[in-house]
């Protein structure tokens, strides 16, 4: 789960969990361990509202919808790839 | 659907950190197995 | 009767300095473990790096500076390492805030920073003459010079056996780095030429800020009545690791024979902290003229260079960031350090760790000790740093980010709608300048900017907000942060 606010860079940390590093750097090139990521924007609706509110409500002030909607597109995509 | 998955979380000090991630998480379930935050700046 | 104890003390004056340094890019910590693993990145990053002449010219550069305000700064079109080449051709090394110092220089000033013998800096004798000589014509820094001879010892043997690090310039070598080789410290990590290295740095460049310091002001350095450091080292021995001794080191070599000092650590809020120090023991009557000065991190430089070697673009990350204040008590000219209880935005052990939470200690709880809203500040200086070195990394326009926590924690309180918090922003923010550093982005180097709006009328309050990631010590989750306000002297009018 993540929670950096930058898709492309969430580009690519999911799809080296997913199918490995893309850019072959790191220890992950070439070594797919099909994890599926989510940002934590995502699971909105799976957090207690209580724990959402205090610790999410104002993180989500802060992104904004528009980068928060680009956010949850970018790791769709990635998860069904 | 996050209860009792094993999560590993990588939060950002100027996003949201994972102490915040840690916390939803384990509010709704969840085992946070992995827990770190960058600092880029 | 009157007492200065219930005056606020002011900010008389600071000095914002950068010591242009790409040959040390090789020695910052992330461009020496990917040389480790791969020999052949040194020569990619050297083949990248700046000349002096662009990175004088380059318009952040300017703005730390003083030369260019961060107005005039965002009315320039990025890219700006683009746009700057060409544009001036020889621009000003010196603004009215410092100067941005050249590697050369710097190094004649690292060597004189020594004080061990064998020598832990040593230039080459054909180096030691022309670097001091070039030092002692120098306006402000002459006083820092040495004599004529340098050490009979020979660094380029060591350098060859690869016992010692090689300082260079464009290739030419110049000096050489030792370890500490007495029998204490042969066996004891902390003495290694690169950690020394660092200390020195910060010893060097908090020297050149603190010299500037002075000269802005006119004051002799007997004047200085006590010295805090808040740089980016971790000096010390095994026994004693990062356990201080910066400020006397830099007040030594400055001539403030009458001063003591100390070292405040607080991660980014280091010079916060410091300079809400400084303002309490001149406030408390201690002390009359207290000096704050912070030197640069070797650390971070190069620390994104991966990512401008990708684009094709030169590493912009090359300088160390140096910074001074002077701390008096009220002269009815300089902007205030607002001091009453209440007036310092901290965020509580007992605080929650959410942002919503850090960020109300830091602003709105302060704000209302002092009985005003967030509208009343005219401008808020976070976290600094340049957007065009943090956005090639990936993490985005750090600055801005900011500021979208300011107008959401404004949106929170009722101050303002969610709609109106990007006018909000234009209105209270700022385009980030700082290089990449540890502390010194963080707030303080608006302060140049902020006392002279202020001595021109055009400002009355800022807000100086630092955050400090106490999470990186491994020791506590927690967050921490200090701000302060400064405001133009109310007897300024009258």
């Amino acid at each position: 789960m993540f929670g950096l606010n930058e898709p492309a860079n969430l580009r690519i940390m999911a799809t080296t969990f997913k199918d490995g590093d893309p850019s072959y750097a790191g220890a992950l090139g070439g070594i797919a361990l099909g994890l599926e990521s989510y940002h934590i924007f995502e699971l909105k609706d799976e957090i207690p509202a209580d724990a959402w509110a205090e610790e999410m409500a104002f993180e989500e002030l802060e992104a904004g919808d528009e980068l928060i909607d680009e956010i949850c597109q970018t790791m769709r995509q990635v998860r069904e790839g | 659907m996050l209860d009792a998955k094993k999560v590993a979380v990588f939060g950002e000090r100027d996003d949201v950190t994972g102490v915040a991630i840690r916390k939803c998480v384990e509010a709704a379930g969840g085992e946070v197995v992995y827990e770190a935050t960058s600092c880029f700046v | 009767m009157a007492s200065n104890a219930f005056l606020n003390p002011v900010i008389r004056n600071c000095s914002q300095c950068l010591v242009h340094v790409p040959d040390l890019a090789v020695y910052g910590s992330k461009p020496r473990r990917e040389i480790l693993k791969d020999s052949k990145i040194e020569r990619r990053l050297v083949a990248s790096l700046r000349a002096f002449d662009h990175a004088v010219g380059y318009a952040p550069n300017q703005t730390y500076i003083g030369n260019l305000t961060p107005d005039q700064l965002a009315a320039i079109p990025r890219p700006w390492y683009v746009a700057d080449e060409g544009v001036n051709t020889s621009p000003p090394h010196v603004g009215p805030f410092g100067e941005i110092v050249s590697q050369d220089l710097f190094y004649a000033i690292l060597e004189r920073a020594n004080v061990l013998t064998p020598a832990l800096v040593e230039l080459t004798a054909e180096s030691h003459e022309k670097l001091n000589a070039k030092l002692r014509g120098h306006p402000v820094l002459a006083g820092l010079a040495g004599g004529d001879v340098g050490s009979s010892m020979s660094i380029e043997a060591e350098i060859e056996a690869e016992t010692a690090l090689p300082l260079r310039t464009g290739g030419k070598l110049r000096g050489g780095v030792r370890r500490d080789n007495r029998s204490e410290g042969r066996e004891d990590a902390n003495l290694d030429a690169a950690t020394l290295l660092e200390g020195l740095c910060v010893k060097a460049s908090g020297t050149i800020a603190l010299q500037w310091l002075l000269h802005r002001e006119g004051i002799g350095p007997e004047e200085i009545d006590y010295v805090i450091s808040c740089g980016e080292e971790a000096a010390g021995d095994r026994y004693q690791r990062g356990a201080g001794g910066i400020a006397k080191s830099i007040g030594e070599m400055c001539g403030c024979v009458n001063a003591s000092g100390m070292d405040v650590k607080n991660f980014c809020a280091g010079p916060a902290s410091a300079l809400v120090t400084a303002g309490a023991l001149v406030k408390a009557g201690l002390y009359r003229n207290v000096a704050v000065v912070a030197g640069g991190s070797l650390a971070k430089l190069g620390m994104k260079f991966e990512a401008f070697l990708e684009r094709g673009m030169p590493v912009l990350d090359d300088c160390l960031g140096a910074t001074a204040f002077l701390v008096t008590a009220d002269d009815g000219v300089s902007p205030v350090l607002r001091l009453e209880p209440g007036a310092v935005g901290l965020a509580r052990i007992g605080a929650s760790t959410s942002d919503q939470a850090v960020y109300r200690e830091l602003i709105l709880k302060p704000l209302e000790a002092l009985g005003l809203r967030m509208s009343d500040v005219d401008k808020y200086a976070p976290e600094l740093h340049n957007p065009e070195i943090m956005e090639h990394s990936g993490s985005g326009d750090v600055v801005h980010k900011n500021y979208r926590i300011i107008a959401a924690l404004a949106v929170m309180d009722d101050q303002i709608t969610k709609a109106e918090m990007p006018s909000f922003i234009e209105r209270i923010g700022m385009v980030g300048f700082a290089p990449t550093q540890g502390h010194i982005p963080s707030a303080v180097p608006y302060m140049g900017h902020a006392l002279e709006a202020m001595r021109r009328g055009e400002l009355r309050r800022a807000m100086f907000l630092c955050k400090a990631s106490l999470f990186l010590n491994r020791l506590t989750e927690l967050y921490d942060g200090v701000s302060f306000m400064l405001e133009s002297n109310s007897k300024l009018k009258s």
